[in-house]
C-alpha cells in the first residue's frame, strides 16, 4: 500500500472512488423500457429491418462514462495525484560562491575552466535557491549548510563548485558532498582569522590542577588571559568572561551580579544552589549542572574540585575547556571553526560525507491539481452540453408515449 | 377565414354540424364559380309564381309580353358518388401531434362535408364503408335527410381489422352496379396491392375512382427518438405485431422505404390517370377539400 502514498498526497480520500456507483445506479434504474406506440406503417420499419434492436445495457453511454469521469476526477482531485518527473544531471553548471564577484568567476571560468566554454554552460551562485549569476548575489549564505543541502539536488550532482580560498565556517552539521562535484578555489589572499579566546580570572584558592591545566591551555592557545581576583574586587564582565570561583559559601553579591550581567560563573559542590535557580545536567552527566542567571549562567560541578576523581585524568585540560567553552554561547558563535577551499580538496574530502547517486531523489513530484480543475470543469460544461442536446428526442419520445395512450 | 384546429376537429362529436361548418368555409370560395353553367340549361317558361326569387325573371320576355314569366332550367344529369371508407385497423392510427385525432375521424369528417357540398349541388351520394368483418352501406339518395343518415352511420364506425379478402370483397360489387363516381378514401397501407387493385378494377369497371390517401405526419418524418416498441394495428402474415427498435438508426431505412412506396403507389395510380392525393390529417379539413375538388373538377 505504499505505492499509494507516493502516488496520493490525501489518500484518505480514495474511498470517494466508491461514489462510481451512483452515476452507473442512476442510469441503470433509469433505463426505461422501450415506449411503445402504434405505428401502422410498421411494414416499412419492418422490411429494412434486419435484426432487433440490440438493447444496450445503459442509455447514453457517452453521458454516463462523462459522469463517471467527472466522479473520478473530483475524487483524485480531493485525494491529490502526484507525478514524479525525472531529473537528470547538468554537466555545465558552476556553483560560486557569493563572495567572489561575477567577473571575478568569469575570468576564472576563462583561464581554469576552457572546457565549458564551447558547452552551454550555467553559472549560479552557491545558495539554497540557486539563483542565476545575474540575479544579484544573495547575502549571509552558510556555505556548509547550503552545500549539504545541495548535494541532495540531482541536477547538480555533476556540478562544479567554485568557492574562496578563505576561511569558510564550519558547522556542526556533518558535510555532505556529492561525489561527482569538481571542486575550485579562487585564491583570495585575506588574514586568517585569529580564535577569539575568553579572559579567565580566578577567585580564591587555586586547586592543585589549576596550574598544569593553564600550563596546557597556554601552550595550545597562546594569549590566553587569566589572573587572579581578590575577595573584595568585583568582577565586571567588560574584562572577565569565566570566573572559576573557589572560596567558601555563601556567593558575594558581586558575583551574582556579575553573572546576571552576562558572566559565566564556575563552582564546585561547595556553593550550595540556589532554590529559585533551575539546574539542568550538562552532556547528560551527573556531575556537572548549570542554570541561566540573567544574561550569564553558572556551571557549578557537583564533585569536590579537590577531590583525585575529579582531577586524576590525563584529558583533563581539554575537559575542562570543552565543558566551558560548551556554556558560552557567545564564544562558540564568535569561534566557529573555519575551513578553507584548499582543505576540502585534501582532508575534508575524506572527512565528508558523500552523498550516494541512490540516496538522491532524481524525480520530482508534482502536483496535478490546477490541471485537474480545469478538466472537471471542461467535463462539467461537456457533460451539460450533452444531456441538453438530448432533451428535444426525450421530448419527442414523450410525445409517443401520449400518443400511445392517447 | 380561419381553418378548423386539429384539436377542435378532433373534439367535436357532432359531426353534422361540423361537417357543415367545413363545408360552408369550403363553398365561401367555390360555390358560385363551380355551380355556374355547369348543368344548367333552358328547360320552359312558366308563369311567375309568389315566392319566385326575382331573380329568375326573364325581363326581356316581360318587355315584349308584359307578363312574369320565370326562366326554368334543369340540370343534365345528376351525378352519383360513392364515399369508399377503408375502416381497416391501420384507419385507427392517431395523430402523434394531437393524439386525439385519428385518421378514420379526419375521414367521416372530410365525406360528411363534401355530403353539404353535393347536397347543395342536388347531386346524390351513398357511403360504402368496410373492413374484413364489418359492412356499412347507405345507398344512393339526396337531400338533408339523406346526408343526415350518412353523417349518422358515419359517426358510428370504428376502425378495426383489415382489408377485405378478395372473396369478401365480392359482395360488394353488387353496390356498383349503377354508374357513379367513386371516392376511395384509405391510407393505402396494403400487403400487396389490393387497395389500389381495387381501385383498377373499379376504374376498368368505368366507375372512376377518385383516391384520397390519409396520413399521419409522423408516418412522413417518422420523428421519434430512443428505443421504441412499436405496435402494428393490423396484425397480418408478413408483418409482426410488435418490433423493437432503435428510432434514430432506422429513421433513413424507414424514409427510404416509405418514400419509394408511396412513388410506386402514385405511379400505379397516376396510370389510370386518376391522381391520388395525399393529406395529413394535421391539415385542415378545408384545405384538402379544396384542393380535392380543384384537383378532380369534374366533381363539382
Amino acid at each position: 500500500m505504499l505505492w499509494i502514498t507516493n502516488v496520493f498526497q490525501s489518500p484518505q480520500w480514495l474511498w470517494l472512488f466508491t461514489a462510481l456507483i451512483i452515476p452507473i445506479a442512476i442510469h441503470l434504474l433509469r433505463r426505461s423500457n422501450p415506449q411503445q406506440i402504434s405505428f401502422a406503417a410498421l411494414q416499412w420499419v419492418q422490411r429494412y429491418s434486419q435484426s432487433r434492436a440490440h438493447r444496450p445495457i445503459v442509455d447514453n453511454k457517452w453521458l454516463l462514462l462523462l459522469r463517471l469521469l467527472i466522479v473520478a476526477l473530483l475524487a483524485s482531485l480531493l485525494a491529490q495525484p502526484l507525478i514524479k518527473r525525472e531529473i537528470y544531471p547538468q554537466e555545465g553548471v558552476i556553483l560560486l560562491d557569493p563572495r567572489i564577484e561575477s567577473s571575478e568567476a568569469n575570468t576564472f571560468i576563462h583561464s581554469s575552466l576552457p572546457q565549458l566554454l564551447g558547452e552551454d554552460y550555467k553559472v549560479l551562485w552557491l545558495s539554497p535557491e540557486t539563483p542565476s549569476i545575474t540575479a544579484p548575489p544573495p547575502q549571509n549564505v552558510d556555505l556548509w549548510k547550503t552545500l549539504t543541502q545541495l548535494s541532495r539536488r540531482a541536477d547538480l550532482r555533476r556540478a562544479h563548485i567554485l568557492l574562496i580560498n578563505n576561511g569558510v565556517p564550519t558547522s556542526h552539521q556533518a558535510l555532505r558532498v556529492s561525489p561527482h562535484w569538481q571542486w575550485h578555489s579562487l585564491d583570495k589572499p585575506s588574514t586568517a582569522l585569529s580564535p577569539v579566546l575568553p579572559s579567565i580570572a580566578l577567585m580564591g584558592k587555586a586547586p592543585d590542577w589549576w596550574a598544569p591545566v593553564l600550563e596546557d591551555w597556554h601552550s595550545s592557545m597562546p594569549g590566553l588571559s587569566v589572573h587572579i581576583l581578590e575577595q573584595e574586587e568585583a568582577p565586571s564582565v567588560g574584562q572577565t568572561d569565566w570566573l572559576i570561583y573557589t572560596d567558601t559559601a555563601p556567593l558575594p553579591q558581586a558575583l551574582l551580579e556579575f553573572v546576571t550581567s552576562g558572566g559565566l560563573l564556575i563552582t564546585d559542590n561547595s556553593i550550595p544552589p540556589f532554590d529559585n535557580l533551575n539546574f539542568d545536567t550538562v552532556d547528560n552527566s551527573q556531575s556537572i549542572q548549570a542554570a541561566s542567571i540573567g544574561r550569564g549562567s553558572w556551571l557549578r560541578y557537583q564533585d569536590d574540585w579537590h577531590s583525585e576523581a575529579f582531577y586524576r585524568r590525563a584529558d583533563l585540560p581539554e575537559r575542562l575547556w570543552q565543558q566551558w567553552s560548551g556554556q558560552d554561547w557567545a564564544l562558540q558563535h564568535q569561534n566557529r571553526g573555519h575551513w578553507s577551499a584548499n582543505a576540502i580538496g585534501a582532508d575534508i574530502a575524506g572527512a565528508d560525507l558523500p552523498v550516494a547517486d541512490t540516496e538522491v531523489e532524481n524525480r520530482r513530484i508534482k502536483q496535478l491539481q490546477p490541471w485537474l480543475i480545469i478538466a472537471l470543469l471542461l467535463l462539467l460544461a461537456f457533460e451539460r452540453l450533452i444531456a441538453l442536446s438530448r432533451s428535444p428526442a426525450n421530448m419527442a419520445t414523450r410525445r409517443n408515449r401520449v400518443a400511445s395512450h392517447g | 377565414m380561419e381553418y378548423l384546429s386539429p384539436k377542435t376537429l378532433a373534439s367535436c362529436r357532432d359531426l353534422v354540424w361540423l361537417s357543415r361548418h367545413i363545408a360552408e368555409g369550403v363553398m365561401l370560395g367555390v360555390q358560385h364559380s363551380q355551380r355556374r353553367g355547369t348543368g344548367l340549361e333552358f328547360h320552359q317558361y312558366r308563369g311567375y309564381q309568389a315566392g319566385d326569387s326575382i331573380r329568375h325573371i326573364d325581363w326581356k320576355l316581360f318587355a315584349r309580353s308584359d307578363r312574369y314569366f320565370v326562366r326554368e332550367t334543369e340540370q343534365e344529369s345528376r351525378m352519383h358518388l360513392c364515399f369508399v371508407l377503408d375502416t381497416s385497423a391501420s384507419l385507427g392510427q392517431a395523430s402523434f401531434i394531437e393524439p386525439s385525432l385519428n385518421k378514420l375521424h379526419y375521414a367521416k369528417c372530410w365525406i360528411a362535408s363534401l355530403c353539404w357540398l353535393l347536397n347543395a349541388q342536388g347531386d346524390s351520394f351513398s357511403l360504402l364503408a368496410f373492413n374484413n368483418r364489418q359492412t356499412v352501406y347507405v345507398p344512393e339518395g339526396r337531400g338533408e335527410g339523406h346526408q343526415r343518415q350518412i353523417a349518422l352511420q358515419l359517426q358510428k364506425l370504428k376502425a378495426s381489422d383489415h382489408w377485405p379478402d378478395p372473396s369478401q370483397l365480392a359482395p360488394l360489387w353488387q353496390y356498383f352496379e349503377r354508374p357513379c363516381q367513386v371516392v376511395l378514401l384509405s391510407d393505402f397501407f396494403q400487403q400487396g396491392n389490393e387497395i389500389s387493385d381495387f381501385a383498377a378494377r373499379l376504374h376498368a369497371a368505368g366507375r372512376p375512382c377518385l383516391p384520397l390517401q390519409l396520413l399521419v405526419e409522423a408516418e412522413q418524418t417518422f420523428p421519434f427518438g430512443g428505443e421504441l416498441k412499436l405496435l402494428n394495428p393490423e396484425v397480418s402474415a408478413s408483418t409482426p405485431a410488435t418490433l423493437e427498435v432503435d428510432a434514430e438508426r432506422q429513421r433513413q431505412s424507414y424514409l427510404d422505404a416509405f418514400a419509394q412506396a408511396q412513388s410506386e403507389l402514385k405511379a400505379r395510380f397516376a396510370a389510370q390517370a386518376c391522381s391520388l392525393q395525399t393529406d395529413l390529417i394535421e391539415q385542415p379539413v378545408e384545405k384538402s377539400l379544396r384542393q380535392f375538388i380543384q384537383l378532380h373538377d369534374r366533381l363539382c
